[in-house]
């Protein structure tokens, strides 16, 4: 009971830590203002290098002023012969785009993709736990509170796996792969088809929730349960050392 | 003290079951209508390989934590016994893994190109034979066959192909086709006049009725000539009484106008016709063996052959060729001087025998704003130096496929080009460009100048090699952390129940998202440096990087201790 006091209270810690320092208006006004950025101009496709997008190449000599000297697109989607050719091209400021044979060519390269360390949950019709708390930096602090509460009753619910079988290494990985489990289990959940299921069910029941607060209920009496019951269990001695 | 057989043992049997799952999981979903059934075998046997070798850090460190974790005695005795072995066991796999990936990564993306094209290539002889285009329909199934001759879908496409060739031709064989009409040319048909006249004195009708043919043909109002060729073949019939005699004359005939063809400079004719010699049960002649050899070398120099194209092209093409001459010293052509341009376009490209094939090629030659020469061809050939624009079939040498020209040529014939090209370069530089995982990494290093000088982004080369140079790094990495985990982590007490090794399946499936939220961070890396420092210098930021998280690995292993405190056991 310890064990699990112990790590609820240092979760709980991190937690409060985490959401006080995201809503500073200091940091929040840094965020708001790198994710503005300024008014850059498009970048355009290297000079002397082909560049592709999609099946249309293009590749570009120089560029003077607002034009490009010596341009050759082939658009490997259409019917062959393909090659196009012109020796001078005006881009359009407002697009980027020059004109090649009567035909429009993107002189811009493509914006990259961020790069995301966990995919995005597109295989759940939920979100992300840190995606959630994010859409809630504006929400008042009870729900930001009980969302991210009753997430971590969940998290610690899970820590059965660390005891799970008699081989510590076995436990270790396994309580790894929980992690990722749990946060794909709370993705789950927070799925409109599952959550609204949950809010019909809460109706017919008689319980005032819905959303974030319903969904921080059931991880939390789930978490909840998952401790007792590994509470309860009968605990394995442990070895001495060799 | 852990011994270096058991971590061997451990890790190697770990490997082992590890690629029998990726075989028996790329078995299981083998499908014949995406891989071509001739290459089922080495495709699963790649697949294999390339989950095993993408795997390989994740079931290093799995061999090395388990091989601990099921050992007696003290975690900083047995991280120290493991040092020795992880360390050749790691440079080991790292090595092969090295060595071996180009090659199945080359021989995956062969089988898939091929697959996929025999695939395309089957549609469209299939919509050839429904709409009676059976020019088109034949070219594609030449495709497949190229790709694989016993697939039976390719044996009942060519019956039903033959079965309709056959009907068209029956069909076409009552019309006779309308005589050309020659224009006069008196010069040179006195000449053969001459020839036939010479030929008739010593008595060689063949040669005397064939020249006084000629010599007939090329000015009708010849009368002279028509005489001659008239009285030799009287003279043939009056001397032969053997039926054979016109065959023969026929046949000498043949031969002479294929002899005239190779001399005088048209090897692709001279080939058609001693080709169709020799299919006609006349392969024995001495003088048809001799100039269908001479004629076939004639136009290997100055042409190439349409299966050699369809060969290639069924191994691994490149799509999508977009690319500038450089010049010989590896700069775009005369770029940024006198802003001359050479750019290349295909639909694809491919490498066989030291030559580069394209299909649907373009070329442009541009100069102070002025296209110079622009020209078209179905098929060009890459040698050394030269791209030849003229493909012959080699069974049917009358269908030649030719350039077509817009503008010029500027200089030289009309039916090659002569560029500072090297194919084993211009292949690196486009291969690269696509798939440049299945170039070693020699080649990788080579293919980031080519690219450049190729005016091809050279970004996905430099990405590559970041990739492939974390790999050593991946693999030391995890044999650490593997062996500290296996430490820390292990049974303690007397004995290790044999059973606990049925956990292993599920070890293996709860070590996959670590693994791949490690792998994603091994790409944050790659990217970040590739962000901060542009081009061939990523590699050294991404490498200096890599060097920290492994030093620290090893920091953390060398400081392996047993405690005996509350957490995992």
């Amino acid at each position: 009971m310890a064990g699990w006091l112990g790590l609820f209270f240092l979760g709980a810690i991190l937690l409060t830590f985490g959401i006080g320092l995201r809503r500073l208006p200091l940091l929040r006004e840094a965020v708001a203002s790198s994710t503005r950025g300024g008014s850059k101009a498009l970048p355009l496709i290297p000079p002397g290098t082909a560049e592709q997008q999609d099946r249309v190449a293009l590749w570009i000599g120089s560029f003077a002023g607002g034009e490009v000297l010596d341009a050759v697109a082939v658009d490997f989607g259409s019917d062959y012969p393909r090659l196009a050719y012109v020796p001078r091209a005006a881009i359009d400021p407002s697009t980027g785009e020059i004109d090649i044979q009567g035909r429009s060519y993107r002189t811009a390269l493509p914006s990259s993709r961020p790069f995301a360390l966990v995919p995005e949950a597109s295989v759940f019709s939920g979100s992300w736990i840190w995606d959630r708390l994010d859409s809630m930096d504006g929400a008042s602090l009870f729900p930001v509170f009980a969302a991210a509460g009753g997430f971590l009753l969940l998290a610690i619910g899970f820590r059965f796996l660390c005891r799970i079988t008699g081989w510590p290494l076995a436990n270790a990985l396994l309580a790894a792969a929980g992690l990722a489990a749990l946060v794909a289990l709370d993705a789950v959940l927070s799925g409109s088809a599952i959550l609204g299921r949950m809010e019909s069910l809460a109706r017919r029941l008689g319980l005032p929730l819905s959303g974030p607060l319903l969904l921080a209920a059931v991880e939390g009496i789930l978490g909840l349960a998952l401790g007792a019951a590994e509470t309860g269990a009968p605990r394995r001695r442990r070895r001495p050392l060799d | 003290m852990i011994s270096g057989r058991r971590i061997f043992g451990v890790a190697i049997l770990i490997d082992i079951i590890a690629f029998a799952c990726f075989l028996g999981y790329a078995m299981a979903i083998y499908s014949a209508n995406r891989i071509v059934p001739a290459f089922a075998l080495k495709w699963e046997s790649v697949e294999a390989l390339h989950g095993f070798l993408g795997a390989l850090a994740g079931l290093q460190f799995l061999g090395l934590a388990m091989a601990l974790g099921s050992s007696k005695g003290k975690a900083e005795e047995l991280v120290q016994g493991a040092i020795v072995p992880a360390v050749i066991l790691s440079a080991f796999l790292a090595a092969g893994a090295l060595m071996a990936g180009p090659q199945v990564e080359a021989t995956r993306s062969g089988i898939r190109w091929a697959s996929a094209t025999f695939s395309s290539s089957l549609d469209a002889a299939r919509a050839g034979l429904e709409s009676g285009d059976l020019e088109r329909s034949r070219a594609e199934l030449g495709v497949c066959q190229a790709i694989s001759r016993q697939d039976p879908r390719v044996g009942e496409l060519e019956s039903r192909l033959s079965a309709a060739e056959l009907k068209v031709k029956r069909a076409s064989l009552p019309q006779q086709a309308p005589e050309l009409v020659q224009p006069k040319e008196p010069v040179a048909a006195k000449d053969f006049y001459l020839k036939a006249l010479t030929f008739a004195e010593k008595g060689d009708y063949f040669s005397a009725n064939w020249y006084a043919s000629t010599a007939a043909r090329l000015d009708p109002s010849y009368t002279d000539a028509r005489r001659l060729a008239a009285t030799s073949w009287e003279e043939l019939h009056s001397r032969g009484t053997d039926p054979t005699d016109r065959e023969r004359a026929a046949f000498y005939s043949r031969k002479l106008e294929g002899y005239g063809l190779l001399r005088s400079g048209d090897p692709v004719g001279a080939y058609r016709v001693f080709k169709e010699l020799a299919d006609a049960k006349h392969a024995d002649d001495p003088d048809v063996r001799r100039y269908l050899a001479e004629s076939l070398t004639e136009t290997e120099k100055a042409a190439f052959f349409k299966d050699e194209v369809d060969g290639a092209i069924s191994y691994f093409p490149v799509p999508d060729i977009l690319f500038r001459v450089p010049s010989a010293s590896g700069a775009g052509r005369g770029f940024g001087k006198a802003m001359h341009l050479d750019m290349i376009a295909a639909k694809d490209a491919a490498w066989s025998a030291g030559a580069l094939y394209f299909r649907e090629f373009e070329y442009l030659e541009a100069g102070g704003g002025t296209p110079r020469a622009l020209v078209r061809s179905p098929y060009a050939k890459l040698t050394d130096g030269k791209i030849l624009l003229v493909c012959v079939e080699r069974d049917r040498p009358s269908n030649v496929y030719k350039p077509s020209w817009s503008v010029g040529p500027v200089s030289g014939p009309a039916s090659l080009l002569e560029l500072p090209l090297v194919p084993e370069n211009a292949y690196r530089a486009l291969a690269s460009r696509v798939d440049p995982s299945t170039l070693s990494l020699v080649d990788e290093w080579k293919a980031v100048g080519d690219a450049k000088s190729y005016g091809i982004d050279s970004g996905p080369i430099v990405d590559d090699l970041l990739a492939r140079s974390a790999l050593p790094f991946a693999v030391f990495t995890a044999a650490a952390l593997g062996a500290l985990a296996g430490g820390r982590f292990r049974r303690r007490g007397a004995g290790f129940p044999k059973g606990l090794y049925a956990l292993a399946p599920f070890m293996a499936a709860a070590l996959v998202p670590v693994f791949l939220i490690s792998s994603r961070i091994d790409v944050l890396i790659s990217d970040w440096s590739a962000r901060i420092a542009p081009g061939l210098s990523s590699l050294l930021l991404a490498a200096g990087i890599r060097t920290m998280v492994l030093f620290l690995a090893v920091l953390l292993m060398a400081g392996a201790r047993d405690v005996d405190v509350a957490g995992v056991d």
